[in-house]
């Protein structure tokens, strides 16, 4: 490297960061010659002069970025999305980002735009504890319903563990909130950015609290009453291994309570989740078969056999399709002592996820 | 009988011609619409919102013999809400977002396809839908989600001229069918999510220039500004996306309006928020408001009115009386005087606690402790309300109207709201109870009284509109993808097919040769169902 690219290098490489998100607008020219502000949201993250990350007009709707390259404090943006490709020509001045913005389509049209972006915030603005006190109806109003009033799981993950899986920092779990994780049950939400920054400042204080309990039995103890006499295994998976008639639990210790996990084996009618219902079909000749529901519309009914065999029955051939609130697992309280439960709860919470 | 045996033929004759034989559809073919049977010439099949066929091959006694006679894959990923027109002989119908196709109905097979570009960006709330065309003379007509209003030639799919309705980056679309009326075409536009100021326009059908356009939200110095606190009134919402309907006699159009926004807070926009969650009654030829009835004042439940306005002759506790038939959104069925607005009755079809009851006037009783709160509060009927966009049927053979009601409540909760132009403004939401996962049923209505005659229970919540047929059968469609057919005196459960694919969309009905078809949408691909014939496959060609 010539000495004086390397003085250069040396002397704006480190200098401008532009890992973070960025937010503002493009004021771009539309079909009609008039003028419009567009919302532009980047979240950009610096290694060397590479710069990574996605961008779009909010924190839900995100494209990747192609190619970044931040040369001094030029910044030079590519990214695709819907058929046209962006071309962003931009200048870091600290916490400001403005430059060109060209989209060329498919079919050959070109809009160009200015853009003008401030770093967004990194740190929740809405941190008080009259913030969180906010979050906090907020959550009961809308996250409850899956993650417990308290945080402590159900259908949703434990959010007093503090593990999160889309990343934990208040900007990772502010774009969660809003985007929802793709592929799982977590939606998105329509909050306005104030109210979900009060949201993360609650759901952070759940974690803070530190709330999470500690498993008084002996994990070990647990996997061997799980593997043996429980007879768990039948049923579930953990890590590939196991039955598939109840939920695997290769990550059920990031999920539930302590408990919530006890009451499972307890009392597992208290909550059966929803893909997991249980239906009783009653053939014409009076035979029963009770499974796990996998479908079901006005004509059919498909489910799981004890057997984990995979039946469909029409609903006209059987003389009754009886839904139940009853979970197909046995109820461990009589079975194992006290302590053992809390060995087995114990090996449980340690489950979170692959090693 | 001998009448339609006539038109079945003529039809026949068009079949193997594939022309509009019988000429332009004229704005008197549209009137007589009902003459032509063997034809579905507009959204609802008539002016008056029936969604009727009166062919009568298929009945009770031979519907479990109908058979799919074609598919048609539209390979598309959007939601297919479109309800086709048939011209003698030819289908014409949106493959979402807005191309168009013509068919042969005997074979399924594609006559001409127009291809529409749609923006990298669009704000239409909930898909990039599409309901359908409008046709009147030699063209076909079609609202886009860019908020544009083209003009086809029907016998090419040419496009003849494309209007700019208005600016779509300010959170405008339209998605509804346009209604054909004299020389004009009516539509409106979508964006109650938004915070855009609804309004209905007419265009002129030969050139594509503005006739009149009336604001569903009033302007200052127009009746009933008061309404809206403050500037509310500019981002009042008020959106029109369904198909109204049309009374020559009393030469008033029917439109239903609306949710007024923000949709779940109220707060910015206190008072009735005139004209949202209405019927409005204009003059077709100058867009001027005669009348109008609020179903829901100050709506903060989302709770759209605008359900097809059905509007039927009927004796009505002595005399006989112009009514208009309509289960909307917020749980009642309403039964209006047309030329009026009077109110003449309301009654629940499905399970509602907002209410206490409606008064002399119509007006709801409310019950405060159900407006949305921050923590959240239960509520019956839900967001997607007793029923929601797609068509109700009547039936003049049973004097039955026919509604898909959604039995389900939710949990309505209020946010703040910030006007950004194209910008989601919605100030809360709805989500499910967890002990109330919520069910449908196929609903038949006594209009005189409000009396549910018999109901099909369905396993969820509907999403497909019901189509009537003077044979006596009630088509509908499930969420899981079932077609079924039922005896519309009764209810009784004819015949399904398992389509495979969600349908929310509209059965219609008509003649390809001389036979009866039934066609609907599910998931991204429309079937044609004919009857099966004994001993012979169903696609035998008519034209070897």
């Amino acid at each position: 490297m010539d000495a004086l690219l390397l003085i250069l290098a040396l002397a704006f490489g480190p200098a401008v960061d532009v890992s973070g998100r960025w937010s503002g607008t493009a004021l771009v020219r539309n079909e009609t010659g008039g003028q419009v502000d567009m919302p532009v949201v980047l979240i950009l993250r610096q290694e060397g002069d590479r710069v990574t990350g996605t961008g779009g007009p909010d924190d839900s709707i995100q494209f990747a970025i192609r190619k970044g390259k931040l040369e001094g404090d030029r910044l030079t943006l590519e990214a695709e999305a819907e058929g046209s490709t962006y071309y962003l020509d931009l200048k870091v001045e600290g916490d400001q980002i403005t430059g060109a913005t060209r989209r060329r389509g498919s079919d050959g049209s070109e809009q160009t735009g200015k853009l003008t972006l401030k770093r967004g915030p990194e740190k929740n603005p809405f941190d008080t504890a009259a913030d969180a006190a906010v979050g906090q109806r907020y959550f009961l109003g809308h996250c409850a319903h899956c993650h417990g009033p308290e945080g402590e799981g159900g259908r949703g993950i434990n959010l007093t563990v503090g593990r999160y899986r889309m990343g934990g920092s208040d900007q990772e779990i502010f774009r969660t909130i809003r985007r929802g994780i793709p592929g799982s049950e977590m939606p998105g939400t329509e909050f306005s950015e104030k109210e979900t920054w009060r949201l993360v400042a609650f759901v952070r204080r759940l974690a803070r609290a530190g709330a999470e309990e500690k498993a008084s039995g002996d994990p070990d103890a647990g996997r061997r009453i799980y593997e043996s006499r429980g007879g768990c295994a039948q049923c579930h998976m953990v890590r590939g291994s196991g039955g598939t008639l109840g939920p695997d639990l290769t990550e059920i210790g990031l999920r539930r309570s302590l408990r919530f996990l006890e009451q499972s084996l307890t009392d597992p009618g208290a909550y059966v989740p929803e893909d997991y219902r249980t239906v009783t079909v009653v053939t014409r000749a009076g035979r029963e078969i009770a499974g796990v529901r996998l479908n079901e519309d006005d004509y059919s009914i498909q489910l799981r056999d004890l057997d984990e065999t995979m039946r469909s029955f029409l609903k006209s051939d059987a003389r009754a399709v009886r839904p139940e609130k009853r979970s197909l697992m046995p109820a461990y309280g009589s079975t194992l002592s006290g302590r053992e439960i809390q060995d087995v709860v114990a090996y449980l919470s340690s489950l979170r996820g692959k090693p | 009988m001998k009448h339609y045996r006539s038109v079945a033929f003529a039809a026949l004759a068009v079949a193997s011609s594939l022309s509009l034989a019988n000429g332009p559809v004229s704005y008197e073919r549209l009137l007589r619409a009902d003459s032509e049977p063997g034809n579905w010439l507009m959204y609802s099949g008539n002016y008056r919102g029936h969604r009727y066929s009166r062919l009568d091959q298929i009945t009770p006694a031979n519907a479990h013999r109908l058979r799919p006679k074609w598919v048609y894959q539209m390979r598309t990923t959007h939601k297919v809400e479109t309800s086709p027109l048939v011209v003698d002989g030819i289908m014409y119908l949106t493959r979402p977002p807005n191309d168009v196709v013509a068919l042969d109905t005997e074979t399924g097979r594609e006559l001409w396809y127009y291809r529409y570009k749609v923006p990298d960006r669009v704000y239409v709330c909930c898909g990039q839908v599409n309901r359908g065309l409008a046709v009147l003379g030699n063209r076909l007509f079609m609202g886009t989600v860019d908020a544009k209003l083209v003009a086809l030639d029907i016998r090419s799919g040419r496009e003849l001229w494309k209007t700019e309705v208005t600016d779509y980056t300010q959170g405008y679309g339209v998605t509804v069918a346009p209604l054909p009326l004299k020389d004009k075409v009516i539509i409106g536009v979508a964006g109650g999510e938004y915070g855009i100021r609804g309004f209905i326009d007419a265009y002129e059908a030969e050139t594509g220039k503005r006739a009149w356009r009336f604001y569903t939200v009033p302007g200052p110095d127009e009746p009933n500004f008061g309404t809206w606190d403050g500037d509310s009134w500019k981002t009042g919402g008020s959106s029109i996306w369904v198909t109204g309907a049309f009374d020559p006699d009393l030469n008033l159009t029917y439109w239903g309006t609306g949710n007024p926004g923000p949709d779940w807070n109220g707060e910015n926009r206190r008072g009735d928020n005139l004209y949202s969650d209405c019927m409005v009654a204009l003059d077709p030829d100058t867009g001027k408001l005669r009348w109008y009835f609020q179903y829901t004042p100050h709506d903060v439940h989302d709770w759209d009115s605008v359900q097809v306005p059905v509007l039927v002759d009927a004796p009505f506790r002595g005399g006989q009386r112009k009514l208009l038939l309509h289960a909307n959104r917020n749980g009642f069925f309403y039964v209006l005087d047309r030329a009026t607005g009077e109110f003449l009755l309301g009654r629940p079809y499905v399970k509602q606690t907002w209410a206490t009851g409606l008064d002399a006037k119509g007006r709801p009783v409310r019950v405060p402790e159900t407006f949305p709160t921050e923590s959240g509060v239960a509520v019956w009927p839900g967001v997607t309300g007793g029923q929601n966009w797609y068509s109700p049927s009547y039936s003049p053979a049973t004097g039955l109207y026919y509604v898909a009601a959604q039995e389900q409540g939710n949990i309505y909760f209020k946010a703040e709201a910030t006007y950004k132009p194209g910008a989601n403004f919605t100030g809360g939401g709805g989500k499910p109870i967890p002990a109330d996962p919520g069910w449908g049923a196929v609903r038949a209505i006594v209009p005189e009284t409000g009396e549910i005659k018999w109901e099909h229970r369905l396993l969820t919540p509907p999403w497909a509109g019901l189509l009537a047929t003077a044979g006596n059968v009630v088509f509908g469609g499930t969420s899981e993808g079932n077609f079924f057919a039922l005896d519309a005196r009764t209810g009784k459960h004819l015949w399904r097919f398992p389509a495979g694919g969600q349908v929310i969309a509209h059965p219609i009905s008509y003649l390809s040769g001389a036979k009866q078809q039934v066609a609907i949408a599910a998931g991204d691909v429309l079937i044609a169902f004919a009857l099966e014939e004994s001993g012979a496959p169903v696609t035998q060609s008519r034209r070897d």
